[in-house]
């Protein structure tokens, strides 16, 4: 499993968005583009989280990377789909404060600026 | 005996054959389930996932398109989950699908703009720039396609795998970056190409002479029916301002499959095209004088009549062609056969007579054999979308494919036997087939010897492989060429039916596969010297008067068209009327044929282009054709359907010409009101057509009955050609030929070939030629330039050119439809 890259060990000082979005690049990539969800759906994903690790990203896109992982998960062609979703999907819902942490930088420059 | 299944989609039971898919058994329940990649022809994929549906005790939403039904299972299509999934796909799908419908050719029948609608979130939650691609690339110089547009459903690419089984069009690339293109960048040119743009469910694949010309709910659309080769292909014709817009394909399983071929799609340029005959003219002191049509008709008739008087009816013909509708055939041989009274009718060059000693198969029967044998026939440049049928037969029904042929064709690639006679011995080969199955039958055989490998250049043990996959086969579908056979082998193919048929416990039937639009309407109607309407012999002289009343059989023995020739030449012949037919081009010898027209007192030609024939007429009659003309024609599987008109003409329609010929001549005229009028006459004059009427062949067409051929006695072997000069001669069809059909200036004169010769390697080697060489081909004082290509498309001692275009003048080179010899030789070096 650890050769595969599908278990992967992190400690506390890991941005898991910036995890995710490179797991989401990797998809992305991977994806052989015969079925729609997962050839729109892993570009998508990975866009989102890019502005979200480059400090653009609003709380409405988290939910929207929600709803996302929920129009993809179980209904593409084969299982890379599937897989596309789950670090996207889990580190929103174990991580969520890495995420708003990001988000929440952006809210406040909008403030003050 | 296929089991049925029940199920239940959305509360309504239903129940389908085994096998049968979800969205299918939905959609005979008028339940419908949003696709995309599905196509019915092209059957289960499961990529664009728009089709997904809730299935009972199943723990994921399923593919409707790739789901099988099984016994009691349950299927929601409406239910939360499912609308949530709809809008979730119809969202991915869109969102880099460029906002292009105000300007797409697919606007209003675009199937992603209807599931949008219909199935849609309504609205886009997409942030960033939609990707941008290529807008306009050229995949050939009929197809363009838009990247943008693509929603990647592999429509087109499975199509050219599956369907016309080139793999021309393939998914290049992965991911996102993936598009649809050709290996090499290579033009996709196939000879079915255009179905890809009908198939495709956006406005991607569009078609470039068509694109931003008219937005598809501006146009006329009619129904009609393709008019180039004897498959009849259903199509639609849309116009705009009576303007020529577009071609598409218009279904019908038991005649086209839903394809049309490139021919149909690409080939309509001519009925806008300069060299059309619009008016009706006189030869008056060397110069053509226009006057009205129907005035011409009366004339025209009075002048034939003036003939007959003098010179009796022996002294005029009419040399008709398998390209008219039924109606007109009909038309011209009551005016020839009745009003005028002569029996020399003809529409072809070949020998060939009506009725089958077998059932008369349609195209539903290639996929329903066991066997297919095909016999002379090349269908891919005859009968293209025969080719597609006979393709999909094999490799997908598992039939069986036998050829006998004296020409390498590209369906040899999946025939389970392929047999080559020599040139010119295709009697003594189908003989041999014959003998070999009559001996194990022991039934009367064809005298002489016909199995020496000598004779035929098929061994004997090969034959004797075709004929027990014959006997072994229990239903055989025989498709043949009439017009490839040389001299009276068309007797002895009828025998080889004859034959096949007593098999014990053999299911046997034919398809005479004639390359031209309405061959068997044109002998149907009794455009033979031989045979009047629905293969009544003109011998038989009290059949004949039962059907037409007494005394309406003539005493003559009817003139055939060569003989025609024959006789004009010699002075006999006076007066000769010619229908969309180009005898100095399309006959043998056209020097001869020249001198033997312009001996004639009266030439007159009623066509829709000019033609070489057209320019030595004294009277030039206009002829709507294909596009403006209305009626029926039959297809080679025997189905009558109407060909309806697409654009409108203030020129009077060419059966209101025929008859007012008729009844300008006769005391009780008939005043037909539509080509319909007619249609109603013939179904209770013509034996096989008292089914067709207007409402019955409305839809899909209606098959005709069957024609019987006369019992036949055992056929002789004809004498062996007297070896000429050189090599013998064959003649290969073209598909896309540059002819009066297409010109220089069609969008498909990419296709066009040049003159090419193909030799046998080891007639090659005596005459010292090799690939790609210039040579000669010469006979009867004429010559005709070529490439040579040395490919063994037929075995030693013969040549084969295929006609490109109506310059190449091929026919010259021959002087009649048996075996005809050729001098091929290096140009003179100067
Ligand atoms: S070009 Fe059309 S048919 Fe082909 S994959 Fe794209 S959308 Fe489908
Ligand atoms: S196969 Fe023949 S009838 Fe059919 S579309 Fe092509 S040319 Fe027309
Ligand atoms: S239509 Fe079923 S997956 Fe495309």
């Amino acid at each position: 499993m650890l050769g595969s890259g599908a278990l992967i060990v992190m400690d506390h000082t890991v941005n898991i968005v910036e995890a995710a979005l490179r797991m989401s690049y990797f998809y992305m990539h991977e994806s052989c583009g015969k079925c729609t969800p997962c050839r729109e759906g892993t570009r998508w994903m990975y866009q989102i989280l890019n502005d979200i690790q480059n400090g653009k990203g609003s709380s409405k896109q988290v939910e929207k990377l929600e709803d996302i992982c929920d129009n993809m998960s179980f209904k593409c062609f084969c299982a890379l789909g599937d897989a596309a979703v789950a670090p996207v999907a889990s580190s929103i819902m174990h991580f969520r404060s890495d995420y708003d942490e990001l988000i929440k930088n952006l809210e406040s420059d909008e403030v003050s600026a | 005996m296929s089991e049925d299944i029940n199920i239940t989609i959305n509360d309504q039971p239903v129940s389908v054959p085994k096998g049968t898919l979800v969205v299918e058994a939905a959609k005979k329940i008028g339940i419908e389930i949003p696709v995309f990649c599905y196509h019915e022809k092209l059957g289960p994929f499961g990529c664009c996932r728009m089709c997904l549906v809730e299935v009972e005790k199943m723990p994921k939403l399923t593919t409707a398109c790739t789901q099988t039904v099984m016994p009691d299972m349950v299927v929601k299509t409406e239910s939360p989950k499912v609308i949530k999934a709809q809008q979730g796909v119809l969202e991915f799908t869109l969102l880099n699908h460029p906002l292009d419908c105000p300007v797409c050719d697919k606007g209003g029948e675009c199937p992603l703009q209807n599931n949008t609608f219909k199935y849609g979130p309504g609205d886009t939650r997409m942030e960033f720039d939609r990707a941008n691609r290529d807008k306009a690339t050229p995949l050939s110089p009929v197809i363009t396609i838009d990247r943008e547009r693509c929603i990647a459903c592999q429509r087109c690419t499975r199509y050219s795998d599956i369907i016309e089984q080139e793999s021309a069009l393939v998914m290049l690339n992965r991911g996102f970056n993936n598009e649809v293109g050709t290996f090499n960048n290579e033009p996709y040119d196939t000879k079915y190409s255009g179905n890809v743009i009908d198939i495709c469910p956006v406005g991607a694949l569009t078609n470039t002479q068509f694109r931003f010309k008219a937005r598809t709910w501006d146009l006329d659309n009619s129904a009609t029916l393709c008019a180039h080769c004897g498959c009849n292909c259903n199509m639609t014709l849309g116009s705009r301002t009576n303007k020529f817009m577009r071609i598409e394909t218009r279904p019908n399983d038991l005649v086209d499959d839903g394809w049309v071929c490139d021919k149909a799609r690409f080939g309509y340029d001519f009925i806008e095209s300069d060299h059309r005959i619009v008016e009706a003219t006189n030869l008056v002191d060397g110069e053509y004088k226009v006057a009205k049509t129907l005035e011409i008709a009366r004339q025209t008739a009075e002048s034939l009549k003036k003939i007959v008087d003098e010179y009796g009816p022996e002294s005029i013909g009419f040399i008709g062609s398998p390209f008219g509708t039924n109606e007109e055939l009909y038309l011209y041989h009551k005016l020839f056969r009745f009003t005028l009274g002569t029996n020399n009718l003809d529409h072809k060059i070949y020998i060939d007579t009506p009725g089958l000693p077998v059932d008369h198969y349609d195209f539903l029967n290639v996929e329903t054999a066991n066997l297919v044998l095909l016999i002379g026939s090349d269908p891919a440049e005859e009968l293209p979308i025969l080719d597609l049928r006979i393709k999909k037969a094999i490799t997908r029904k598992g039939v069986k494919l036998a050829i006998l042929n004296d020409q390498k064709t590209e369906l040899d690639k999946i025939a389970d036997l392929s047999l080559m006679y020599d040139v010119g011995s295709d009697e003594i080969a189908l003989a041999a087939l014959a003998n070999s199955l009559a001996l194990e039958l022991d039934i009367e055989m064809v005298e002489g010897e016909t199995s020496d490998e000598s004779l035929t250049g098929i061994a004997e043990r090969r034959m004797k492989e075709m004929a027990e996959l014959v006997r072994t086969a229990m239903k055989v579908c025989v498709v043949y060429n009439p017009a490839s056979l040389t001299g009276n082998s068309i007797f002895m193919l009828k025998h080889l039916l004859g034959v096949i048929n007593k098999i014990p416990t053999m299911e046997c039937g034919a398809i005479p596969a004639a390359p031209f639009t309405n061959s068997l309407g044109a002998m149907d109607m009794g455009i033979l010297p031989d045979y009047y309407p629905g293969g009544i012999s003109s011998s038989d002289s009290g059949k004949v008067d039962q059907v037409w009343g007494d005394g309406s059989s003539l005493q003559s023995k009817g003139l055939s068209a060569l003989e025609m020739i024959d006789k004009a030449e010699s002075g006999e012949l006076k007066a000769l009327l010619v229908y969309r037919n180009n005898p100095v081009i399309d006959f043998p010898d056209r020097k001869r044929v020249e001198s033997a027209l312009k001996k004639l007192s009266l030439l007159v030609v009623h066509d829709m282009m000019k033609t070489e024939t057209s320019v030595l007429a004294t009277t030039v009659l206009p002829s709507n054709g294909p596009g403006y003309d209305e009626g029926t024609t039959t297809n080679i599987g025997g189905r009558v359907q109407y060909r309806k008109r697409g654009l409108n003409t203030k020129n009077s329609p060419d059966w209101k010409i025929i008859s007012k010929m008729i009844n300008s001549l006769s005391e009780k005229p008939i005043e037909y009101l539509t080509s319909f009028s007619v249609t109603e006459e013939l179904s209770q004059t013509v034996p096989g057509y008292s089914e067709i009427s207007k409402k019955s062949i409305k839809k899909e067409g209606k098959t005709r009955e069957k024609i019987e051929s006369a019992n036949g006695v055992v056929p002789e072997i004809g004498k062996v050609e007297s070896s000429g000069q050189g090599l013998k001669l064959r003649i290969a069809e073209q598909l896309f030929a540059k002819d009066k059909i297409l010109d220089a200036s069609s969008p498909l004169a990419h296709h066009f070939l040049p003159s090419t010769l193909c030799l046998h390697k080891k007639d090659a080697l005596k005459l010292d030629l090799s690939n790609g060489d210039q040579a000669i081909l010469a006979a009867n004082g004429v010559e005709v330039k070529a490439i040579v290509e040395v490919s063994n498309r037929c075995n030693p001692g013969a040549v084969i050119v295929p006609r490109v275009s109506d310059d190449q003048g091929l026919l010259r080179l021959s002087r009649s439809c048996s075996v005809n010899w050729v001098e091929v030789k290096k140009p003179k070096v100067e």
